[in-house]
């Protein structure tokens, strides 16, 4: 009988781990060279080759580090949304995987995103902080990403822990569009989106390049991170399957 | 002020705004280089624990294998 997932051909060959560690090794100095190149550039640009804004002046540098953050922020939490799904829908191992090693990564990214913003707040509202949508919904994920985490390991048994933390990921989906929306459908100090819409982009050209630069490269290391933890989660559970048989094997 | 400043000094200035600019862009760094060191690490700490029990396996496995009664987990190598 076929399979009845068009895909599953691919996505069952991925599942196998020595299959993953070969792609990801193939992958992974591409990720790198990109990695590096592309912070290289967006540095050059972001920091020196690019023009003062002509309200925020220097201060609009910030940018260049807060916007991809806030990016990879939500694309982090998609992918724990999306490994979450497929991980107890098809009970795909490797989705599992992902989303335990994504967690730690989106956190990172989620705080970088309110650190740079507080930051980068106080000279442009004269405040670190505000009490309203845009940024209160980014501190919710910042929790999700730590709750997920907590889940994880609040149980002794994997299987329970991963089905759980699944399920938060999932259910947590929300959180995306109330972010993205929060600047149109709340009074917010945040301005609201300039490059992503309809419309096309309002930003001038010499931001708009060392800010997609800088998104790249921040692309680029969550792809180098995401592989390596999850390269750590797979040698883990191995870990933790050998002791447990080993523990087996001593008590007859 | 800014005019007799040499060029790498009005760099590092940033127009005035050097206390915000230069600790976000630091956090960032610190961050992320931090994650990634944390995560390699990790990453060898559990590859030299998986390479020890994977060498303490194949005994445990010899002295199942000449028990009279297998345990469970002989059967599969």
């Amino acid at each position: 009988m076929a399979s009845p997932n068009p895909s599953g051909g691919f996505w069952h060959r991925l599942a196998n781990p020595a299959r993953f560690q070969r792609l990801s090794a193939w992958l992974m100095p591409w990720l790198v060279l990109i990695t590096l190149g592309c912070f290289g550039a967006g540095l050059y640009y972001g920091l020196y080759a690019s023009p003062i804004d002509y309200q925020q002046k220097d201060t609009v540098r910030i940018m260049y580090v807060h916007v991809p953050a806030a990016w990879l922020a939500m694309m982090s939490y998609s992918t724990l949304a999306i490994s979450g799904f497929v991980a107890l829908v098809w009970r795909h191992p490797l989705a599992d995987v992902a989303g335990a090693a994504t967690a730690p990564i989106g956190a990172v990214f989620t705080f970088l995103a309110l650190f740079t913003g507080a930051i980068w707040g106080q000279p442009t509202w004269g405040t670190w902080w505000v009490w309203d949508a845009r940024l209160t919904s980014v501190l919710i994920l910042f929790f999700m990403f730590l709750g997920y985490i907590a889940i994880r390991n609040a149980f002794d048994d994997q299987a329970r822990a991963g089905r759980a933390a699944s399920l938060l990921a999932i259910v947590g989906v929300v959180i995306l569009p109330i972010i993205k929306f929060s600047v149109d459908w709340w009074n917010t100090l945040h301005q609201p989106a300039s490059v992503s819409k309809l419309s096309g982009s309002s930003m001038d050209p010499a931001m708009l390049r060392p800010l997609l630069i800088m998104a790249v490269a921040y692309m680029a290391l969550f792809g180098v991170l995401l592989l390596l933890r999850m390269r750590l989660e797979l040698t883990r559970r191995r870990v933790e399957a050998l002791q447990m048989a080993r523990a087996g094997a001593a008590t007859p | 002020m800014t005019d007799d400043m040499s060029p790498l000094m009005h760099f590092f200035h940033m127009g005035g705004y050097w206390p915000y600019i230069w600790p976000a862009y630091g956090v960032v760094a610190v961050l992320l280089i931090g994650l990634l060191v944390w995560t390699l690490v990790a990453l060898k700490r559990s590859r030299l624990e998986l390479e020890a029990l994977e060498a303490l396996a194949p005994r445990r496995r010899r002295r199942t294998e000449t028990s009279p009664a297998g345990g469970p987990d002989d059967a599969q190598p």
